[in-house]
């Protein structure tokens, strides 16, 4: 049946041009519908109950159609949840829960959406879809991928401009031509930003300065077409649209619109947005000193615009003077209405030729020049972040390419409507949100229509990259509120991910995971991509584990005393806007019973398994704990009358007993600042065959030692036999190194592993490698599983008969430990993952003073990640 | 499915403008039955974007080992050997176009080469001994002597390289093969990158290298260094063991169950669900895939691990095979780090920098090529050997090195059914640029997809209204080293 299904489409597909062809014949306008004016009169229906307003009636007419009927209003909760996320990113808080779930008034979802079209967190959602669509970014791209630091005041004017409800028309035309409209306001000079934001080749050679700049404007002319009219404008760089009615000659006159234009930075006062006070602010406009390059190969810009065959910078054919579209262009109207155009005159204002400003009138005219498609556009993508599909499911292409709309009479009231109200967009956001269209219940694949055209239902949606993480942060109360300013790259930061500095080359990792958007052109659509890294980042990643611990511990402080079944209630309730069936909630409640049992049995277990696992296979055993106070002539393994292991200074640098050294108050022995060595005495070997080890060390750094220390290790061997792998602990530019070398030949390999995370001066860290087989894991403190992992080329041969040394291991060259040491071991074996981690843990305890983790909090921790892992946690309905 | 924008589609698998101009020429005879099953195999699904697709056609390759000299090794002191040069020496070239490098002004008298070349093979393959190992195997080897790029500084031309556009934004080779074909196991990323594990940095052109553009995010390359954990987020957090996090599992299969007797129908839950159930699987296959201490010694000499000089890109190589043997559809390995001195980009010592190159990768290439072949995996895997552009034949004035070229330089294919031994178009007596039988990135790019299965003209993207190909609107399939 579903081949029979899908022929029928494919032999429609091939007779509704002719249905078309002959409608036209009957005198119907010509020409393709989204360049036709404005028509709608919205329809009747047989019920009129269910509608709550005229877009109901436009939805509701073609459900009846189809004999179908709209799906019933969904809960309040659900609408809560769904009206949150969609107008503000973030998930409802308890506040507003109460107020809203609680407001049995009539008008209180009228009254809800009034709350949150006014909280400022609205910008920063709706602002971030704009962001998508005019492909923003703050760095050049390319090879370098230069930063401009000055780039975000485009972020912060498009927020602000959301959150004010400016009028489209002039957020349009600022972002076009701020600079020639509204020259005294800074506001208008950051919208400008809107033609900066694209790539910028810093190293280019002299050849291709035109290519670059032909490049440059065709950006900025592409941009324009699919974010402002849906149309692929930059389809007739090469050669006329093979689609629309665009020639090649308009593209080119389009590009010479924008022939002067160029970024570059000036001082603007930033008081509207984030500091008061003047800042350098990216911008584009005439007249102004270019970015920099590496090095300056040629000219910013050319002062003439030539028709170029096939798009080569090679095969100029004539020059052009600027010019729009003719098929926006209404009829009888020139183009010399929009103001100044063609006139090759030098500068008026500031240097501007003003034609920026003559294609903001033409953009945003609705009689004479493209603003009814400005406004088809505009309110088909409100549609869109609204319902997860426009009325044109392609909306930055309203092209022949394009889809027709699915309710053509819709989109033109809705342009209609926003055109009557001053091009606000909220009075619109507003409508739609008050809809029952918007308020209808998510349906079963097998009820719903196939491709969601009718709007009948609610469409499932999952969460977008920013709502995730922005969620994760709220619930785990680790959120940052503040708004505006410079971005930041750091992965942890817990501000919005807005506020994430949009690098080019380095997306956040997470973030890209979950469909962030290519910054090199405009996207419409974002794709929502299902992939197993997404559920390791989600299972194993630091940021959802961090927030799930901060969920539980806030939990828990919010009812000190609770018994698990509330605790468990109290995750759903917060996490997912809902009480939790009784299903759930045992499921809950026996996982949580698990889980602490498991977590404490580890610490119980762990206490035991200490005692026989941490001694076995034990060679070398040095604590600090039993020296006497003052020099340190000799450090004896704690064992030593059975290995024989003491260590003496070496050199005239003495090593002293600090007591009180540790957190918990243990002793350490204290090296530097000269160099001091402690070597093992009589030269006894630590004898490990090319067989597996382990070396773990708990440390300090002085908060005034230098860089590139060496903590302890034996020097490899360049003599005789095979003896010869040295191995090393050493700090390097903040991170804690260790290496295994072979001088047999003199020059032998060195194989090395830095640790992901780093060594701070004056903090204790605990430090373990393992080697097993030819494998080497390096663990650093917390980091409970292998910090970083290496293969030796082959098996390392570590029975050298060089002595192991604390404090400065080769002495050619500098680098001598100035910092303490509290405890050393060597096990000839290899340590398991889970054994380092109670080694670490232990010395934690002991040297730290760490308190051993509630196995509760440790539970709820894991039931948190849980919830944060659902369905229903990514998916709103 | 109304979620998902239509841009998953792989047209030209029948789409309705294909179906369309099929029709138009006579339906009669339609199978229409078996196209709309073709469609319906071919249509990338968001659900399960990775899964394995029937190709266009049949074809002997099934995964890629694209080994790219980052910075351009000159073509004339590898594997275009030009007499000429030594005969010609210091010499300069009256009508050369100064700007065809990138120091515009620098391009000097002819130089010489260095080394000394020597033939090699039945097929008489000359080379020079920067490649003797890998000379070798030129028997199995097709060379494209006439290559030519469009850019003539790096990041351009990486960027044209991978992905047939001198701009970014752009997919990439492995991205569009990933796209267009899935990946045999679903446990590891299907497109792999690795790039110089000695921290001598990345490509010049970054991350955009194995960028996926406008293709979803998850045909973007996975890059994984070496002495690095293979994949992000393989590790469990805190405390947790193997067994409570099996539990925590299963509490979220269980709860999610529930959601979804709630939703039936929704594929993209039951995808979802799906997805945790591989993470779990992928934290054990992906350690055990680049645990190299399960090769043998005898293998791990093969590749050079045992020789400090090249021991990095010989680990990278042998990781390439692991990856390949275990399902990955495409492994790219770059020689060679960020800067000038620390890649093959010898503006000032042509012997001094390629000697040192060559010895970086000469051991593991030839090693590779071996092991493939004796594993019985070289036909089914295509090896690519190709730099950006090529370089002068000239000196560079002011040292010893050569300036940027590219009118000119080799590539290199083995395995995945090339036809070995032999060598195709040529450059001029000089090797300064392609003059017979010229070829073009694009006919690069399509000859790697057409032996892959793939139609270059029919692996399209819907993107911005514009159905996007690899090969732009050119391209043709190089017959000539095929089959």
């Amino acid at each position: 049946m579903k081949v029979v299904k899908t022929v029928c489409r494919y032999l429609m597909a091939l007779l509704l041009p002719l249905i078309a062809a002959q409608s036209l014949a009957a005198g119907e306008p010509v020409g393709f519908w989204s360049f036709q004016p404005l028509r709608s009169s919205v329809p009747s229906t047989s019920n009129s109950a269910w509608p709550a307003n005229s877009i109901d009636r436009f939805i509701l007419a073609r459900i009846e159609q189809q004999r179908l009927l709209p799906s019933q209003r969904a809960t309040r909760e659900v609408l809560l949840r769904r009206v949150c996320f969609d107008l503000l990113g973030l998930p409802p808080t308890r506040f507003q829960r109460t107020t809203f779930v609680l407001d049995r008034r009539g008008g209180a979802w009228s009254r809800l959406v009034d709350r949150l079209l006014s909280d400022p967190r609205l910008g920063e959602r709706w602002g971030r879809h704009w962001l998508d669509v005019v492909r923003f970014a703050e760095s050049y791209g390319f090879e370098h991928d230069l930063d401009n630091p000055n780039a975000f005041h485009f972020r912060d004017f498009v927020i602000r401009a959301f959150n004010d409800d400016m009028p489209f028309d002039q957020f349009v035309g600022w972002q076009l031509a701020g600079d020639e409209l509204a020259a005294d306001d800074p506001l208008a000079r950051m919208a400008t930003g809107f033609l900066a934001a694209g790539v910028h080749n810093a190293d280019i050679a002299k050849v291709g300065v035109e290519q670059e700049r032909s490049d440059e404007l065709d950006d900025m002319v592409n941009t324009v077409g699919t974010s402002l009219l849906g149309l692929s404008i930059g389809c007739a760089r090469c050669h006329d649209h093979k689609f629309d009615p665009i020639s090649q000659e308009e593209y080119y006159r389009f590009v010479a619109i924008f022939e002067r234009t160029i970024r570059g930075e000036v001082q603007l006062s930033t008081s509207a947005t984030s500091a008061s006070g003047v800042q350098p602010v990216l911008v584009a406009g005439e007249g102004l000193k270019p970015l920099p390059r590496l090095y300056n190969p040629g000219p910013a810009f050319y002062t003439r615009t030539w028709f170029l065959r096939r798009g080569n910078v090679k095969l100029k054919d004539h020059e052009v003077r600027p010019g729009y579209l003719g098929v926006l262009l209404g009829e009888g109207v020139s183009e010399r209405e929009f103001g100044v155009t063609g006139d090759r005159a030098p500068a008026k204002a500031e240097g501007s030729t003003l034609r920026r400003s003559g294609l903001a009138r033409w953009v945003t005219d609705t009689r004479r020049g493209a603003g009814v498609l400005l406004a088809r556009v505009i309110v088909n993508r409100i549609w869109q972040h609204h319902f997860g599909r426009g009325l044109v499911s392609t909306p930055n292409d309203f092209g022949e390419q394009g889809q027709p709309p699915s309710h053509p009479g819709l989109l033109d009231w809705l342009s209609s409507e926003l055109i009557r109200v001053g091009w606000r967009l909220k009075p619109i956001h507003r409508m739609v949100l008050c809809s029952e269209t918007y308020r209808q219940s998510v349906l079963t694949a097998d009820r719903s229509d196939q491709d969601g055209s009718l709007f009948r239902g609610r469409a499932l949606r999952r969460l977008e990259a920013e709502s995730i993480r922005d969620s994760l942060l709220v619930l785990g109360d680790r959120f940052d509120a503040r708004m505006f300013g410079p971005g930041s790259l750091d992965s942890s930061n817990p501000r919005r991910a807005v506020y994430f500095r949009v690098k080019r080359s380095q997306p956040d990792p997470l973030m890209a995971l979950f469909d962030l958007p290519d910054t090199l052109q405009g996207t419409a659509i974002r794709s929502t991509t299902i992939v197993s890294p997404q559920a390791l980042a989600l299972l194993n990643g630091p940021l959802v584990r961090r927030s799930a611990a901060s969920f539980a511990r806030r939990l828990r402080l919010h009812r000190p005393r609770s018994r698990l079944a509330v605790l468990a209630a109290d995750v759903f309730s917060e996490a997912l806007g809902r009480e939790a069936t009784s299903h759930e909630l045992t499921a809950a409640r026996q996982f949580l019973d698990q889980q602490r049992a498991a977590y404490a049995n580890l610490a119980r277990g762990g206490d035991l398994e200490r005692e026989s696992a941490e001694l076995s296979g034990l060679v070398l055993d040095l604590t600090a704990a039993g020296l006497a106070p003052g020099e340190v002539s000799r450090w004896a393994d704690r064992r030593a009358e059975r290995t024989g292991l003491v260590f003496v200074p070496r050199g005239t640098g003495r090593p002293r007993l600090i007591e009180q050294a540790t957190p918990s108050g243990q002793s350490a022995v204290l090296f530097g600042p000269g160099p001091t060595v402690l070597q093992a005495e009589d030269n006894p070997r630590v004898e490990f065959g090319t067989g597996d080890f382990s070396i773990s060390v708990v440390f300090r750094l002085h908060p005034s030692s230098g860089g590139g220390v060496q903590i302890l290790g034996k020097d490899s061997f360049p003599g005789q036999g095979t003896s010869h792998t040295g191995y090393f602990f050493h700090e390097t530019a903040g991170h804690l190194r260790f290496s295994t070398r072979d001088l047999k030949s003199g020059k032998g390999p060195v194989n090395y592993l830095d640790s992901h995370g780093t060594i701070r001066r004056g903090r204790w860290h605990r430090a373990t490698a393992v080697r097993s087989g030819r494998s080497v894991k390096l663990f650093l403190d917390d980091a409970l599983s292998p910090d970083r992992m290496l293969v030796e080329p082959s098996p390392t041969n570590t029975d050298n008969v060089v002595p192991l040394k604390l404090g400065l291991i080769d002495e050619s060259i500098s680098g001598a430990l100035h910092g303490e040491l509290a405890e050393v071991r060597i096990y000839r074996r290899a340590l398991s993952d889970e054994q380092v981690r109670l080694l670490h843990a232990r010395q934690g305890r002991e040297y730290l003073g760490h308190e051993p983790a509630d196995p509760l909090d440790l539970a709820l921790t894991d039931l948190c990640q849980a919830i944060f892992c659902l369905n229903e946690f990514f998916y709103i309905h | 499915m109304t979620e998902y924008p239509t841009a998953f589609r792989v047209t030209g698998y029948g789409s309705r403008r294909d179906f369309l101009s099929r029709a138009g020429s006579g339906c009669g005879t339609l199978a229409l039955a078996s196209l709309l099953a073709e469609r319906a195999t071919s249509a990338a699904d968001p659900r399960a974007p990775l899964a394995h697709r029937s190709a266009h056609h049949q074809h002997p390759a099934t995964s890629v080992i694209w080994l790219f000299m980052h910075g351009a090794p000159s073509q004339v002191d590898t594997w275009d050997y030009k007499p000429e040069l030594a005969r010609r020496h210091g010499q300069t070239v009256e009508d050369f176009d100064q700007s065809t490098g990138f120091f515009a002004g620098a391009g000097g008298p002819i130089m010489r080469s260095p080394f000394s070349f020597r033939q090699y093979g039945d097929s008489g393959t000359w080379c020079s001994e920067l490649f003797s190992r890998t000379a070798a195997h030129s028997d199995e080897m097709a060379f494209v002597h006439s290559c030519f790029a469009h850019e003539n500084n790096h990041s351009p031309a990486q960027f044209q390289m991978n992905t047939g556009m001198a701009r970014m934004g752009f997919p990439c080779v492995g991205s569009w093969v990933t796209y267009g074909m899935g990946t045999e196991n679903q446990n590891l990323p299907g497109f792999i990158v690795m790039y110089d594990s000695r921290g001598r940095g990345t490509p010049k052109s970054r991350a955009s290298a194995w960028g996926s553009a406008f293709l979803p995010g998850v045909y973007q390359g996975t890059p994984v260094i070496s002495h690095d954990t293979p994949i992000d987020n393989l590790r469990r957090p805190g405390l947790l063991t193997d067994r409570m996090q099996r539990r925590q599992l299963e509490l979220i299969t269980r709860l999610n169950r529930l959601h979804q007797s709630r939703l039936p129908g929704r594929g993209e839950l039951e995808a979802r669900i799906r997805s945790f159930e591989l993470a779990y699987r992928m934290q054990m296959a992906a350690p055990e895939a680049l645990d190299l201490s399960q090769e043998t010694a005898a293998t791990a000499s093969l590749y050079g691990l045992d020789d400090p000089r090249c021991d990095h890109f010989g680990r990278q190589a042998l990781m390439a095979r692991r990856l390949v043997e275990r399902g990955v559809r495409f492994v790219q390995l770059y020689s060679g780090g960020f800067n000038n001195d620390d890649c093959w980009d010898g503006h000032s010592n042509i012997d001094k920098n390629h000697r040192q190159f060559a010895s970086e990768t000469d051991r593991p290439i030839a090693g590779l090529l071996t092991d493939l072949k004796q594993r019985g995996l070289l036909g089914s895997t295509l090896v690519i050997c190709c730099g950006e552009f090529g370089r002068l034949p000239l000196v560079q004035t002011g040292g010893t090195g050569r300036d940027h070229n590219p009118l000119a330089f080799t590539t290199w294919m083995a395995g995945g059914g090339v036809r070995g031994g032999t060598h195709y178009g040529a450059t001029d007596e000089i090797g300064m640029k392609a003059v017979e039988n010229r070829v073009s990135v694009h006919d690069l790019h399509a000859t790697i997809l057409h032996q892959l299965g793939l139609d270059h003209e029919r692996l399209t993207f819907r993107h911005n209204s514009r159905d996007i190909r690899l090969t732009d609107v050119a391209g043709r399939v190089i017959e000539e080293i095929v089959g």
